[in-house]
């Protein structure tokens, strides 16, 4: 394998990162990422998870193809059509739990009065839930990207981890370095004014709404076929 | 409350519009599947030609509507000739919906599929996906898109195999 394809890897990532068509995802998770601002632990440990379930995901769906076990057509047209629509309303649900309006009882409750002691427990399996997620709701770009330019390339160099490893931490760079930089000015603005609690609450309620907003968006553009 | 009040307003809005998508989307699902009975795209016409065709998922983006301005630009810069006399014909294919076009071409993605047509039957096709890593280099992505489309229009004027 040359540094070449581990380049091309990496960067087809970042460009399915940086392309206009995952933003309603990238926002999301952005938000999702850097709502505890005041643990910085959390943040990271949150990110690194979130890129874990993303490059898992393209790992595995790159394992899948290559050893066979399913056509790269099956899965893209699978991927492309059924992820998106269920995606939707999984955001929807998920932001109205961020807010607290739904499940303050179950264990898994991303939201409400235990937030900070669950942070590192239920925060973290959902950010990887959340990366697999949205790793697999393929878009065009990302599409494109993976199974005609990744895939190809995966098979030219027999590579089934790296290839797909590199892609997807392509993929999550930008986030991250978006999400991380979010969080610390929030954290900066909150300790200066000595307004912490207030600005993580707002943060949280953001990735709420965010998530609501872009679960809408979702369910117009893949359900309901609305061009916007 | 003022928060609680709108809470109790949206929740059920957004759990009615939540539930409003999921019956949406699977009915939408069973009328295409009924509608699935042949292929969309026409291959009718006994004239032989070259087909172009340019294949789109159901959702846009940027990055397609690029790619499409390119190809087209391609077949009217390079094959205008060709397609006042019928012999090169350009289509769009939405593959999410002419499942039986994706699955005949193996389309993955969004794509050009130039394919050669000899008395309303398909003899050769060619699936261009490098689409996707040429689209930020307008000039190669032309030449590699017109060059895969003239040796198709060559084997139209040569013999029939």
């Amino acid at each position: 394998m040359t540094w070449l394809a581990l380049g091309t890897a990496l960067w087809m990532g970042v460009l399915t990162a940086i392309s206009p068509c995952p933003l309603a995802t990238n926002i999301a998770a952005i938000s999702f990422i850097s709502r505890q601002s005041a643990q910085r632990r959390a943040i990271l440990l949150c990110g690194l998870c979130y890129a874990l379930g993303r490059t898992m995901a393209y790992v595995g769906l790159g394992g899948i193809i290559m050893a066979g076990l399913m056509a790269t057509a099956q899965v893209s047209q699978f991927l492309q059509t059924y992820l998106n629509e269920i995606l939707g309303p999984v955001l929807i649900v998920l932001g109205m739990i961020l807010l607290g309006w739904i499940g303050p009882t179950l264990s898994l409750t991303l939201a409400g009065e235990g937030i900070q002691k669950r942070a590192e427990k239920g925060g973290l399996l959902w950010s990887m839930i959340l990366g697999v997620l949205f790793a697999l709701s393929f878009c065009p770009v990302s599409a494109g990207l993976f199974f005609a330019g990744l895939i190809p390339l995966c098979v030219q160099h027999g590579s089934r981890v790296w290839l797909p490893t590199l892609y997807g931490v392509g993929t999550v760079l930008p986030v991250l370095v978006f999400a991380f930089l979010l969080a610390f000015a929030a954290n900066y603005v909150g300790k200066a004014f000595d307004k912490l609690t207030i600005v993580e609450r707002w943060l949280r309620m953001g990735a709420g709404v965010l998530f609501i907003g872009a679960g809408i968006y979702y369910c117009l553009i893949h359900v309901f076929g609305v061009s916007i | 409350m003022e928060k609680d009040k709108a809470m109790k307003a949206v929740r059920p809005l957004l759990l009615a519009f939540v539930l409003l998508t999921i019956g949406f989307a699977l009915g939408k699902e069973m009328a295409l599947r009924r509608m699935q009975t042949g292929s969309g795209h026409s291959n009718q016409g006994k004239h032989d030609r070259v087909a172009v065709y340019y294949t789109h998922a159901s959702v846009s983006c940027v990055t397609c509507k690029t790619m499409e301005r390119l190809i087209k630009e391609t077949v009217v810069e390079k094959f205008a000739t060709a397609m006042v006399d019928q012999k090169l014909s350009f289509q769009k294919v939405d593959f999410q919906r002419d499942k039986a076009f994706a699955q005949h071409h193996q389309v993955v993605a969004n794509a050009v599929v130039v394919s050669l047509i000899r008395q309303g039957k398909e003899q050769d096709s060619q699936r261009l996906d490098d689409i996707w890593t040429l689209h930020q280099d307008p000039a190669a992505f032309k030449k590699y898109v017109g060059d895969a489309i003239q040796s198709y229009v060559q084997a139209l004027e040569g013999p029939a195999s």
